[in-house]
Parts: C-alpha cells; structure tokens; sequence
C-alpha cells in the first residue's frame, strides 16, 4: 500500500531545498529529492516554511555531512588528516603573503645608501636585495669612503631625508692589515658606530667603520612587522585547515564511486608526498614567525620558504616552489582522473 | 550502537521503510520518546548503507517526489541481534543488582 503523496506547496517546496545547499553537490543529487518528499511528508497542512529549528538542524546535518568521510576507511581518515595539515601550511603562507602586502615598500639601495653616506662613486657602493628563504625581503647598501666618516653628518642627513634617527652606539671593531715589509698581519684600530633610523615603516640599521686610512658606511633595511600581519597568517592557517578536511571529505566520496580508484588514490598520495617537505618548511617558518616576535631585523614570515634558497640542507634552491607546483598539479590531476563514472549507485535528478 | 541507530534497525527489521516510514516506526517503538528529524535520519541512513548493515529495497518516484524504501541487510540483521544479546545481558545484571539492593533494604529491617 502506498500512502498518498505529499501535496507540493510551492513556496515551503522551494524553502527546503534552498536549505539543502548545505549539503554536498553529489549527497544533494542522491538524496535530495528523497528528503524534500520526507520533509514535506512531515510538514503541517497549512505550513508554507520551514521552522526556525528545522531550518538550522537541515543547515548544520548538511554542514556535518561535508565534513564526514566514508565509513569504515580508516585510510581515508589518515590522508584527512595529511591533507588538512598540508592545506593548513598553504592557509598560513596565504595569510602571510596577505600580511606581508601590509608592509611598507623598501627604498631603493642606492637612494639610502646616499642618505646615509653622502654622495659616492657607483664603483665604490654594493648593494643587494636578498629574499631570504625564511624571513621578509631586505636592502644592503656598502659604501667605500675616504678616511674621517663622521656619524653626525650620517645623522644629519638621514633627519633631513625623513628618517627618525635613534643617535649611535659605539661598536666595538677589529681591522687586519698586511705589512708589505715583512708580509705579517697587522692589527688596524678601528673605531665604529651604529645608528638606527625609522621611517614610514621602514627600519634602517647604520654601522660606520672609520680606519685611519678609510672608512666604510653599510646600510641594512627591511620593513616592520604591521600589526594586521599575526591575524591574517592565524585566519589562513585555519582557513586552510578546514578547507583541507573539507576537500578530503569530497575527495574521499569522489574516490569511493570513481572508475578508476587505485588510480585516483596512487595520484593522490603522490601529491601528499611531493606536498610533505613544502609543508613542513611552511611549518618551520610559521613556528619561527611566532618564536622569535621580538627579533631585531626583517620579519619572519611563512611564505618566504616559497623563495629560492638553501631552506633545506640537501636539494636544489628551488625545490619547495617545485614541489609546491607539483603536488598540486597531481592533486588536481587526482581529482579529475577521479570523476564520477563508475558509480553503482544510480544518481536521482532533482526535480 | 547509538539509540537513534539501534531504532532505525529495529524499525527496519520486520518490513522494508522509506524515510517518513522510519521516523513513524522509530517513534512508535520508543513510545514517543525518540522523535528523529530528517537530518539526523538520513546522516544515519547513508553511514548504515555504507557499513552495509541497511540496503535499498525499491524506489516509488511520482511528479518530483521520491520515497526511497530502506531494508536490512543480512549483516544489519546479525549485528541488531548481537545488539539485542548485549542490551539484554546488560538488563538483567541490572535488574540482579536492583534485586540485590532491594534485598539489602528489607535484611536492615529484618535482621536474621
């Protein structure tokens, strides 16, 4: 015996399945119509919407389901787990690449270097702009001057360009020399000074070496840590976290009902394996963004690990951005050579 | 086993149930105190089917509706009945030691 069929009221029809947008795309394709007959089954003769509890308990069972992993596959809970870990270290490197917008732009080498110098001959400055592997970018200028630098003039000029200038510190130096006599070392007195300049976010760090014969001016910058920085790397990172569970979730259900699942599945944890050292540099770097806080020089930020350079003792430079294309080209490879086709289960077509 | 399972089994062991059918059924055998709601219903409906201890018997689709009817699988049937051993094994130890307590009771009045 089959009872009667529930009669459609448009608008209550259209309510529910508003609401089952919670869900995922392929539960709402399989059950949704199922459940839509079941709600309105349920519903009063004169109900045109949902309750207010009915509504979220559909909101929060859909969201519950797009977390949930196949029963009964304990490896679909492991790689979960890997894949979330992973997508949480791209999360952190996300926001600290947005963090890092936040920062003032550095001045052209050349520009403090003269602020701090005075006019010198291009042959006698060095100048570098180094992208380090673990912190935020910064600025070396080294000029080569005569004899008799004087760190007044140096903070004379630097307050006359902008800079805060906090006065110097003697430092304490040692110079060798050869004597072209006897070809033995020579100690050279030599007598130093740091200052320290800030400007519009910029962070200067002044060391002056005056010999009797020369004097040398170097100039380190970088931009301060903005406080909009730790927030957005903590919002990424947690971001990623549930992103990461959420598209294993998806990943895992695609996987169960592909064509070709071990395919699928050896794809997918070649992607993990070329994600694990990108990931712990990321890692490495987000624990060094924490730890040291209160370090004098450029921030430590998550995303430099992306930058060529020696991150890992072993490897070339460019490896964890290689790795990093990689793992998520075979990822996304993954996905597509697990597409839907070989599904046991007919899928039904929403109404 | 979680309750709200356990009712669902137990509804779908005599007769094949499609969903409003269960949450009637569920609510019947617990003398109304378990009123399931169709999220919960259909989370606990899809993890059975695929622990395989529930399977599809037959759809009825008419104009945009669908009841999808639910059966219990030879698997579901063995693990309601290890269920059912355990759930009764636990009562009676229950029941022997309310008895024990009761006996307590009446020996402090009636010292032997």
């Amino acid at each position: 015996m089959t009872a009667a069929w529930p009669r459609a009221d448009q608008r209550l029809e259209r309510a529910y399945r508003r609401l089952l947008l919670a869900y995922p795309g392929r539960y709402r394709r399989r059950h949704g119509t199922e459940i839509v007959t079941t709600l309105l089954e349920m519903a009063g003769p004169d109900q045109h919407r949902p309750d207010r509890d009915e509504a979220w308990h559909l909101l929060a069972s859909g969201l519950r389901q797009r977390f949930r992993l196949p029963a009964g596959r304990p490896v679909a809970w492991v790689a979960a787990v890997l894949i979330a870990l992973i997508a949480g270290a791209f999360g952190a490197a996300a926001g600290s690449w947005a963090g890092e917008l936040t920062f003032a732009d550095l001045p052209a080498e050349a520009t403090v270097a003269r602020q701090a110098a005075g006019e010198i001959d291009t042959d006698q400055l060095a100048v570098l702009h180094d992208a380090s592997p673990w912190s935020a970018d910064m600025i070396f200028a080294d000029s080569r001057l005569g004899p008799g630098w004087n760190p007044e003039h140096t903070e004379q000029r630097l307050s006359a360009a902008g800079w805060t200038v906090t006065p110097g510190a003697p430092l304490s130096g040692h110079a060798v020399t050869v004597d072209p006599a006897t070809g033995a070392p020579v100690d050279v007195p030599v007598r130093g000074t740091e200052l320290r300049a800030e400007s519009h976010g910029v962070l200067l760090q002044v060391r002056g070496y005056v010999t009797a014969q020369t004097s040398s001016v170097s100039v380190t910058g970088w931009a301060a840590r903005t406080p909009a920085y730790l927030p957005l790397v903590v919002l990424g990172t947690l971001l990623g976290l549930v992103a990461g569970w959420l598209l294993a979730a998806a990943g895992a259900y695609r996987l169960v009902r592909a064509r070709r699942p071990w395919l699928a599945a050896t794809v997918s944890a070649t992607a993990i394996l070329a994600l694990v050292l990108p990931a712990v540099a990321l890692y490495g770097n987000l624990m060094r963004v924490f730890r040291r806080l209160g370090d004098f020089g450029p921030a430590h930020t998550v995303h430099s690990a992306f930058s060529p350079g020696p991150y890992y003792p072993f490897g070339p430079t460019w490896q964890v951005l290689a790795l990093s294309v990689a793992g998520v080209v075979l990822a996304a490879g993954a996905l597509l050579v697990a597409r839907p086709g070989g599904s046991a289960q007919p899928e039904q077509n929403p109404a | 086993m979680q309750e709200p399972t356990f009712l669902i089994l137990t509804a779908l062991a005599a007769q094949p149930l499609h969903g409003y059918g269960v949450i009637q059924s569920v609510t019947e055998l617990s003398a109304g105190d378990v009123k399931l709601r169709p999220g919960t219903l259909y989370g606990a409906l899809d993890r059975l089917a695929e622990q395989g201890l529930i399977e599809v018997d037959h759809e009825e689709a008419v104009d945009g509706r669908l009841r999808r009817y639910y059966r219990l699988s030879d698997s579901g049937a063995s693990a309601l009945a290890t269920q059912v051993d355990r759930l009764r094994r636990h009562a009676s130890a229950a029941e022997a030691q309310l008895g024990k307590r009761l006996g307590g009771a009446l020996a402090f009045v009636v010292p032997a």
